[in-house]
């Protein structure tokens, strides 16, 4: 097979298959005089011939067909997008690319910018603005192969695999070309839609200082100009609250302050603001459609992308990209600052409250507050908590970055709390009434790998490496943490419900102490809503199983290695956290969605078995602490898994074996 | 065409064939990713906790079967199919690693899975083939040549 690396140009003539449609587009612009980074693209045949050797691309269809990717939770397209990202980068890149691509871009100077060119991206209905990597500040032939590697890798990004899967499209047969490019790092950067979706007479032009990372990831607020299409120019302008920008910095982009003299500035002029929007016009004339166009500006206009505006950009409650490392380490401060020590007092002023002396109005009143308080706290659960969780993906991304071949899984031990940081923990559980396991084992020098760790970092350039390690230390410890917190004020709720069902049961019985039957009726009405709040728990939305064909039984079952080794034993099938309790040593744990509170309780078991999917559940979590054999993500098990059945489980290929069917 | 080569190509061109092995609940057919040297000794790996890999602890004599047909009619007069008889046994240090290259040689996708601990690289050393064309015609090949 062949490798071609073509200067953008003559991607402009080429088929989309070939050169991918951001290739070729770039290329259309630049021939068309528009300014635009010349650089080249490495084609397609270059990512088919690495997918060819040794059979990648089998061995990705066939970790892909472990799953369904319509089916995955949010976290767990990160998950095997983690698999399959490290088998397309574990494997050398062939000598002729290094030597092909190294003689194409000998002529640029400078840092440059990597980019995803997509064959399917920008194309047809199904396909999304953003779903593949873009590599700023490359430096020298290792890092350009590296960076190579990486987005072909994208190619299976946790993004991409969720709108691939919600499309119901196999990404087994995907693939990509790859653009580079000099980094064009102008001073102000924008994104303009030359078509509004509302009014097909306006477009927008969006604009913030400094890198464009900072308006697409949404962390920086641009100004925007509403423009008119009739020639009439500028519409409205609406500025932002200007106080932060991205720049190019050793190992990518970084937030920083913005200069105090440039806050009370709109990024561009208004002269300025009429060149992007004609730059932008120009691109629409020459594709023949209106175009979505990221620029950045270096003395003048320079287009960096565009795609038709019928490409959308993926909602952000459909992403499973973990939040910039910015953003995390803002929650962090947050979290450990106000969130945390906010719940656990919310928790401590309802707990001292004698719920039993109350009048029963007042009772009323305090079951309508703690109600309240449990959705509030589920609410700043999902919306905030949930989403630091990212802080250990993020990290686990940067980690196979710099460690390509590394086990894609091997962060966790880095992560895995130690030490007083566990001794924390273990307070935190006894505070709660609940019991402690046995402290992790950790199977590798941990220091060691630390220090590994960081020297991979700084040779790939990486500074943020140690920082991206702390957040995703404290990610992985209010991961464990958080639902303590809102375990006690849970607990707060259930007390006044058994308090308010205590009463109604005295007062149906002989010592009738209830004021009347307006006063009960209020009761069982504050009862009603304590128990609705009990049963929206947090993982309600757990699938059925369907209807089991009586003449059909899994014998081996496929899922995830979560944890290494292989464990037999009877099946303990815990339908209820109470049931916990229950697991007697040797016995096989088979378990929807193991709750943190209860996870110290299958130390001792011979294996896990979880129906929620991925590394990162709290089955795999304990799993990996103490050595258990685990596999994740089998649909059903629990309905499909018979109470004291033998029970083996290889950790090692993710399969689950039914001994006596 | 000779059994020799007709087996000698369903090797080349076959990646799967079909193992019978017996065990305690009598005999039991899988199918197999194979890889070969020569005539004598074809290669598979099977994670421990399989059926196949319980018969085989217990009863080491099976039968492999290869063969090359499309589900056609035209099956009956073009199709060939060879039958080994042989002894399985596990393979230990520098066999596994002579067994694995052969595997990996024709599914070099299966290198996670020959890698895990929890799987065995399995040599059948073949005594007997015996090869099916032309429908009814059969002949018997020792790859050892005593035939």
């Amino acid at each position: 097979m062949s490798i071609t690396v073509l200067d953008l140009r003559e991607a402009a003539l080429r088929p989309v298959d070939e050169v991918g449609g951001k290739a070729r587009s770039l290329g259309v612009l630049l021939e068309a005089g528009i300014e635009v980074p010349d650089g080249v693209v490495v084609c397609v045949d270059a990512f088919d011939e690495h997918l060819a050797e040794g059979g990648l691309r089998e061995a990705i269809a066939m970790e892909l067909a472990r799953v369904d990717l319509a089916e995955l939770r949010t976290e767990e397209y990160w998950d095997v997008s983690r698999r399959l990202r490290s088998l397309v980068a574990g494997r050398p890149t062939d000598d002729r690319l290094r030597t092909i691509v190294g003689d194409a871009i000998s002529g640029i100077t400078g840092a440059l910018v990597v980019r995803s060119s997509a064959p399917h991206e920008d194309g047809d209905e199904h396909s999304y603005a953003g779903l593949h990597d873009t590599v700023v500040g490359v430096e020298g032939l290792d890092d350009v192969v590296r960076a190579v590697l990486s987005v072909w890798g994208s190619v299976y990004s946790e993004r991409s695999l969720a709108a691939l899967g919600a499309a119901g499209v196999d990404p087994s047969g995907l693939s990509m070309a790859v653009v580079i490019q000099p980094l064009a790092a102008g001073e102000r950067s924008g994104v303009t839609f030359t078509r509004g979706p509302v009014d097909p007479d306006a477009g927008t032009i969006e604009a913030v200082w400094g890198l464009g990372e900072g308006l697409v990831s949404g962390l920086v607020e641009p100004d925007r100009w509403m423009m008119r299409r009739d020639g009439d120019g500028v519409e409205a302008h609406a500025g932002a609250e200007r106080h932060v920008r991205f720049a190019y910095a050793a190992g990518g982009a970084q937030l920083l302050p913005l200069d105090t003299e440039l806050r009370d500035r709109a990024p561009l002029e208004d002269e300025e603001v009429e060149r992007v929007w004609a730059a932008c016009l120009a691109a629409e004339d020459l594709f023949g459609r209106a175009q979505d166009c990221e620029w950045t500006w270096v003395d003048r206009p320079v287009l960096t992308q565009a795609r038709p505006v019928t490409v959308r950009r993926l909602p952000e409650s459909a992403d499973p990209t973990p939040l910039p490392l910015a953003r995390l380490a803002e929650l962090a401060g947050y979290i450990d600052d106000e969130l945390l020590p906010a719940m656990w007092s919310e928790a401590s002023a309802l707990s001292v409250v004698g719920l039993e002396r109350l009048a029963d109005h007042k009772l009323v009143g305090e079951a309508r507050r703690r109600a309240e308080a449990v959705l509030h706290w589920r609410e700043v659960y999902r919306s905030t908590l949930i989403p630091f969780a990212g802080g250990a993906r993020a990290f686990g991304a940067l980690w196979a970055e710099v460690m390509p071949g590394a086990d894609p899984f091997g962060f966790v031990e880095l992560l895995v709390r130690t030490g007083d940081d566990y001794a924390l923990h273990e307070q935190l559980l006894a505070e709660v009434g609940l019991p402690a396991a046995p402290r992790p084992v950790s199977r590798v020098d941990r220091d060691a790998e630390e220090r590994r760790f960081l020297e991979a970092a700084r040779q790939a350039g990486r500074a943020d490496a140690a920082e991206a390690l702390a957040i995703g230390r404290a990610s992985w410890r209010v991961r464990d943490d958080d639902n303590l917190y809102l375990l006690r004020i849970e607990r707060e709720a259930g007390r006044a419900l058994r308090e308010i069902e205590r009463r109604l049961e005295a007062d149906a019985g002989e010592a009738a102490s209830i004021a009347g039957p307006s006063a009960r009726e209020r009761l069982q009405a504050a009862a009603a809503m304590l128990r609705d709040t009990e049963n929206d728990s947090l993982d309600s939305n757990r699938p059925a199983a369907p209807a089991a064909d009586p003449g059909v039984r899994a014998r081996q079952m496929l899922g995830h290695p979560a944890g290494p080794g292989v464990g037999s034993g009877p099946a303990r099938v815990v339908l209820r956290a109470e049931e916990m309790a229950d697991l007697v040593s040797g016995e096989v744990l088979v378990v929807d969605a193991l709750e943190p509170e209860t996870a110290a309780l299958a130390v001792g078991a011979a294996g896990i078995v979880e129906r929620r999917g991925g590394m990162l559940v709290h089955g795999a979590i304990v799993a990996r602490e103490h050595g258990i054999p685990c596999v994740t993500g089998i649909a059903d098990a629990t309905s499909r898994i018979r109470p004291g059945e033998t029970v083996t489980v290889d950790g090692f290929l993710g399969i689950v074996i039914l001994e006596d069917v | 065409m000779e059994a020799r080569t007709i087996v000698e190509g369903l090797l080349a061109t076959q990646p799967l064939a079909v193992l019978s092995t017996c065990g305690e609940s009598g005999p039991y057919a899988s199918l197999i990713a194979i890889g070969h040297d020569g005539a004598a000794v074809v290669y598979f790996a099977t994670s421990r906790s399989t059926r196949k890999w319980a018969n085989l602890t217990v009863e080491p004599r099976v039968s492999l079967m290869l063969d090359d047909r499309s589900n056609r009619p035209e099956d009956f007069h073009r199709a060939v199919g060879a039958t080994a008889v042989g002894v399985a046994s596990a393979c230990e240090g520098e066999a596994a690693d002579k067994a694995r290259d052969a595997l990996l040689r024709a599914h070099p996708h299966l290198a996670g899975f020959t890698e895990a601990p929890s799987a065995v690289l399995v040599a059948v050393r073949v005594h007997d083939w015996y090869v099916v064309s032309r429908f009814q015609s059969v002949d018997r090949f020792c790859p050892k040549g005593d035939s």
